[in-house]
């Protein structure tokens, strides 16, 4: 991982490669938290990342997923707790 | 109205069945109008949460109540400002993989649906839950 320090009021801009536009990111305010700006091109999702976790189980889970494999889970579980 | 659905094909559905998601499913913030389906030979433990506006799109929800003894959600304080008033359905969304026994489901940010208002939200517990929390004995966390 990339370590930088800053200043508040200090930024620092990411640039995609391909010419992609850049993103800011800027310290706001430093206290007990730290307080972030993020200034990113539309259509760039950006995550605290503990909920990006679960964004992806979200994406895994609507991948296509069979009934029939769903029956024999479905079997699984009842079977678990018999 | 009659919708296309994934795992059903054409199917009608009464527009007073339909929840609006006051905050989508996360990473999905484009659809925000879900059915509730049921499988009969499934059982209740187990629902598809369909979109209305994307047939493709489908997600498998548990019933995590009885899947573990250390998992009772509690809502944020602020959470009826998405849901109404009143009690809420909770349901685990579930990854289910080509190999089932590896089948999981996330504890930590269930689905609540409020079966008053049929507002719906996918929220983050405060709570030390799991995100991958196994469905079978065979799998792992």
């Amino acid at each position: 991982m990339l370590v930088i320090s800053r200043k508040q009021e200090e930024s620092i801009i990411i640039e995609p490669e391909k010419g992609g536009e850049p993103i800011e990111v800027k310290i706001i305010s430093i206290d007990n938290q730290v307080r972030i700006g993020i200034s990113a091109p539309r259509g760039c999702k950006i995550w605290r990342n503990e909920l990006f976790k679960t964004v992806e189980l979200n994406r895994s889970a609507a991948e296509v997923s069979s009934v029939g494999n769903l029956r024999s889970l479905a079997q699984q579980i009842a079977g678990e707790h018999e | 109205m009659i919708i296309n659905t994934r795992d059903f094909g054409e199917i009608d559905v009464q527009t007073e069945n339909i929840y609006r998601f006051s905050q989508p499913i996360f990473g999905f913030e484009e659809f925000t109008e879900y059915v509730i389906l049921h499988d009969e030979e499934i059982g209740e433990n187990i629902v598809w949460l369909q979109s209305i506006q994307n047939p493709g799109l489908c997600f498998i929800m548990m019933d995590p109540s009885g899947l573990s003894a250390d998992f009772t959600p509690v809502l944020p304080a602020e959470a009826h400002k998405l849901l109404g008033e009143g009690d809420c359905y909770c349901w685990a969304i579930a990854v289910i993989p080509q190999n089932v026994k590896e089948s999981t489901v996330n504890l930590k940010s269930p689905v609540f649906l409020n079966p008053n208002t049929h507002l719906a939200a996918q929220i983050m517990l405060e709570g030390d839950y799991p995100v991958r929390f196994p469905l079978t004995k065979g799998g792992h966390s």
